[in-house]
């Protein structure tokens, strides 16, 4: 391997937060390694730590013990604007605040690349724009933030994170009210990110068969424990995923020879009444 | 493939023509009503005279054909209260806009955290102690003791907030909040208590807490207008920051702003420029919490503009009202903003409410 | 094309502000007022406040704060050197039309100055702010601040101005015939029996306000042949500490300013309404005095013996003709 340090690196990190002291940590002594370009998906059923981790790769949360690394040097001695430089966060959730329009919020991304006191230079512009873009809401680009449709606003946060022009880019749940093809739209961007910039990518997703046709790998969270969710042949093993989430999960092939991974776990279609 | 990008350039901020329309009209505004302001008053001085004088103390041109009573009149009396009127209008109207961010609660103006309690304590506590502190005594640093409690009242104060709200991971902002809310309960009951003590000095602390332009002299102006001055050039460099943290203290972390620090930073400027303000003219209210408002509703929340757009306003707004004040008889211009203020903010109120109140 | 940065107006305002404020502060703020200065004619005072005031000469151009110093200059025959008043001055007629720098207790600077007087007299005890002692001194015009607490204070004030206006033979003469009056009134009710007596300077809520402990109104009443009683320091006093004093005499000074009191028959139905007091021995036996002088007998000026006299009539009628 080249010296070129890992993006991100965890070794034996746990990390909880107060009053949960006394009870298993919500990471329990996790080892993670992201590299250079990696697309990097994160797996696990809610309440598993996911969002934990991120705010540990981003810095926000501290880690009780262990050691956390970013581009080779321990987390704890960047600074928030140098973090900010490099990393950029897609929360869960975020309200815009109203009376901005789409243009603005976004660069507010630029705020790590500040230079001079009062004005946007043109770097900043043509950041948003390709942002905007890679985000696939360019047209939005003059509409007020409270106009927004929930799949636009989430467009929108992602192009926010993206003018970041971040090294590393972390993603919490970024399909949330895209639907299949913006979602589609959205992982093709991020391999773009990848392929043109490098950009390393840790995404939480709950879509197995997305996460595991784009993603380059997946791991699974499992009781604060981090580990491999597949192998080389497969990129999600069907018996971790049962594990992990507790539903049966089946593993098909579509007429056109794809793998898929479905819950096998049936809702009846009547409720009540006959027995069939 | 989708269609082809947005046609418009993108252009990052308020452009320059809207800036120089919003602060430009606030200048010019400031401007016309400081003129009327120092033409006005319960004498007659002609406005010609008045420019006149004006212009030979500030350039020495032009040789005095006009009576001494005049000219002291005009510049030892109306102009450092039009002077003094535009630092505590923008200092109120600013520090007002930051503590609104800071604290995202559109309910926050300047005094929220404790800065006018603190300086109504020191300031009555002076106004009924004469020779408080042989020390202090009259003529430091050309303000008399009640300014000097005034000013230390409301900056201690805020620190009291600010340490008992401070916790490990932080100072959360709904901690402030409350710290401000209870501390300043604490010290408004001294201050009742003070007063319900106060005899016949009871009008001089009531005068005091409605707030007046009148103590305005060169030398208050000469001390407070630094610490104003000041904390307006440090928070307008700041508007980055301000504007992250609208998206919450989270997400502005994310993007590189030290949180804790500008709560720090950010409180301690707003509260230097208020208790400035508050100890040139006592307690003014609803400036600080209205005209942040008003300006967001008209010209939008980003700090770049709205923040120097809260000075020119809030500095136009205070000249504004005290001349009414002046003009009403002389009557306190806490009463004439407040009198402004409230239907102000209840219009404002209504109509950003309206399309959803709407069946 | 790059798109052209946003100009620092607000940078521009700012230095403008500093600009203005800075050429300010240096700017001179020596006030303008006519000042000489000869050794001779110069005379140094100490007033009510035990404040030092140097005056380069005489008074001409006399600023009153507040009515009783009114009618001292007044009465010192310098009516015509007055050139502010308050609006409360009614003392002599001739005040009336003199401009008001006073307007509801709130003094107002711009009219002092405009008026360019050389002196002002001011009320003592906060009655006039000390900070706006403060202002007037730093304008360049000498204070006096006057608040005599006794008669004896009086007679001093009335001194102080007559060195101030270089009227002080008269002024001596004024005291002279003000003690004379004063000494009458001992002589008339020397020997009489005190009765307890109630003055009413206001009354509210169950609340009266009357002399206060040790107070100027206190000293007048016993002056007068009467023994006063009193409230606390501030002159107020509770429902029950009035039953428990229980007076043989009220003096309703209330009646100067509202008609309605001026009979004494309506007077005493009043009175006797009120919560408590129909068990007073005052008002039992009838001994409710509508009192009309007030004004004189809470103004500090020379006609403070008026209100003595007024006072001695009104306890001991029987020993006035």
């Amino acid at each position: 391997m080249s010296g070129i340090p890992p993006v991100a690196e965890l070794t034996g990190v746990s990390a909880g937060y107060r009053g949960s002291e006394g009870r298993r940590p919500v990471l329990d002594r996790v080892d993670l390694r992201v590299a250079r370009g990696e697309l990097l998906a994160v797996l696990g059923s809610n309440g598993s730590g996911k969002t934990t981790l991120l705010r540990v790769l981003a810095g926000t949360l501290r880690a009780t013990s262990g050691a956390v690394e970013l581009f080779g040097r321990p987390i704890g001695e960047w600074s928030r604007t140098e973090i900010a430089r490099r990393v950029a966060v897609l929360p869960q959730s975020l309200e815009l605040p109203a009376g901005f329009i789409v243009a603005d919020v976004v660069a507010m991304g630029r705020i790590p690349h500040a230079r001079d006191a009062f004005g946007s230079g043109p770097d900043d512009e043509r950041a948003v724009e390709v942002a905007l873009r890679d985000a696939g809401a360019s047209e939005l680009a003059h509409r007020p933030v409270s106009e927004l449709s929930g799949g636009e606003r989430q467009r929108v946060i992602i192009a926010m994170a993206l003018a970041q022009e971040p090294a590393l880019l972390l993603l919490d749940e970024p399909t949330l009210h895209l639907d299949l093809a913006r979602q589609l739209d959205l992982v093709r961007a991020l391999r773009r990110l990848r392929d043109a910039r490098r950009v390393a990518v840790v995404a939480v997703l709950h879509d197995l068969n997305l996460a595991a046709d784009y993603a380059d790998r997946c791991v699974l969270l499992d009781g604060g424990r981090l580990l491999p969710a597949g192998s080389e042949r497969h990129a999600i093993d069907p018996e971790l995923a049962r594990r992990a989430f507790g539903v049966p999960i089946e593993e098909a092939t579509t007429a056109a020879g794809r793998r898929v991974l479905t819950t096998t776990a049936s809702v009846p279609r009547r409720t009540g009444g006959e027995q069939t | 493939m989708r269609a082809a990008a947005a046609a418009r350039p993108i252009t990052l901020g308020p452009s320059i023509g809207r800036s120089t329309a919003v602060l430009g009209g606030g200048a010019l505004l400031l401007v016309a009503v400081a003129l009327v302001s120092v033409a006005v008053g319960t004498t007659g001085v002609g406005a010609a005279d008045a420019g006149a004088i004006v212009l030979h103390r500030l350039l020495g041109i032009g040789s005095p054909t006009w009576p001494a009573a005049s000219e002291t009149i005009i510049w030892e009396l109306r102009l450092p209260r039009v002077v003094g009127g535009m630092l505590v209008g923008a200092g109120l109207a600013c520090a007002g806009t930051v503590f609104q961010a800071l604290l995202r609660n559109p309910m926050a103006d300047p005094y929220v955290i404790g800065t006018a309690a603190g300086a109504s304590l020191g300031a009555v506590a002076a106004l009924l102690v004469p020779g408080l502190l042989p020390i202090v005594g009259v003529g430091w640093l050309g303000l008399g003791v009640v300014q000097v409690f005034a000013f230390v009242g409301g900056v201690v104060a805020v620190t009291v907030v600010f340490a008992v709200a401070r916790g490990q991971g932080g100072t959360p902002v709904v901690t402030l909040l409350l710290a401000g809310y209870a501390i300043s309960s604490l010290l408004s009951a001294g201050v009742a208590l003070l007063m319900f003590v106060s005899g016949d000095r009871l009008a001089a602390v009531v005068m005091w807490l409605l707030g007046s332009l009148g103590g305005a002299s060169w030398p208050r102006l000469a001390f407070a207008a630094p610490l104003i001055v000041g904390s307006f050039v440090l928070i307008l460099l700041r508007w980055r920051r301000l504007n992250a943290l609208l998206l919450g203290e989270e997400q502005a972390g994310h993007l590189g702003v030290d949180v804790e620090r500008e709560k720090r930073i950010l409180t301690g400027l707003a509260a230097l420029a208020t208790s400035a303000g508050v100890a040139i003219s006592g307690t003014i209210g609803f400036v600080g919490l209205v005209v942040p408002h008003l300006l967001r509703f008209a010209f939008g929340p980003d700090h770049r503009l709205l923040l120097p757009a809260s000075m020119v306003y809030g500095a136009a707004l205070l000249v504004l009202a005290d001349l009414g004040a002046r003009v009403a008889g002389g009557i306190p211009v806490g009463i004439v903003t407040a009198l402004l203020g409230a239907p102000f903010f209840l219009w404002l109120l209504r109509r950003s409410l309206g399309p959803r109140l709407a069946p | 094309m790059g798109t052209p940065r946003r100009t620092p107006t607000l940078a521009r305002v700012t230095l403008l502000l500093i600009a203005v404020l800075v050429s300010a502060c240096t700017a001179s703020s020596t006030p303008s007022s006519p000042s000489q200065s000869s050794a001779t004619g110069s005379v140094t005072l100490t007033d009510d406040a035990g404040r030092e005031v140097t005056l380069a000469g005489p008074a001409q151009r006399i600023v009153s704060l507040a009515p009783s110093n009114t009618e001292i200059v007044c009465a010192l025959d310098a009516c015509d050197r007055l050139v502010g008043v308050t609006d409360f001055d009614n003392f002599p007629t001739e005040v009336v039309d003199l401009p008001k720098v006073v307007v509801q207790t709130q003094v107002d600077l711009e009219r002092l100055v405009a008026a360019e007087p050389d002196l002002v007299l001011a009320a003592g005890n906060e009655l006039t702010p000390s900070s706006v002692i403060e202002r007037i001194e730093d304008l360049g015009v000498p204070v006096l601040v006057l608040y005599p607490e006794s008669l004896d204070e009086v007679y001093t004030d009335i001194e102080l101005v007559g060195d101030a206006i270089d009227r002080r033979a008269e002024a001596n003469e004024l005291v002279d015939g003000l003690r004379v009056r004063v000494a009458a009134v001992e002589d008339a009710v020397a020997g009489v029996s005190a009765p307890l007596t109630l003055y009413e300077v206001f009354h509210a809520e169950g609340t009266t306000y009357t002399a206060g402990e040790g107070s100027f109104l206190a000293s007048l009443l016993a002056l007068a042949g009467a023994e006063p009683v009193t409230g606390d320091a501030e002159g107020v006093m509770g429902a029950e500490e009035l039953a428990a004093a229980d007076p043989e005499l009220i003096l309703l000074g209330t009646a100067s300013y509202d008609s309605a009191l001026a009979d004494p028959a309506a007077a005493l139905d009043a009175v006797r309404a009120r919560p408590g007091w129909g068990e007073l021995t005052a008002v039992r036996d009838g001994n409710v005095v509508p009192y009309l002088a007030d004004i004189v007998t809470t103004r500090p000026g020379p006609r403070i013996v008026d209100g003595l006299e007024a006072l001695a009539r009104a306890i001991h009628p029987d020993r006035f003709d």
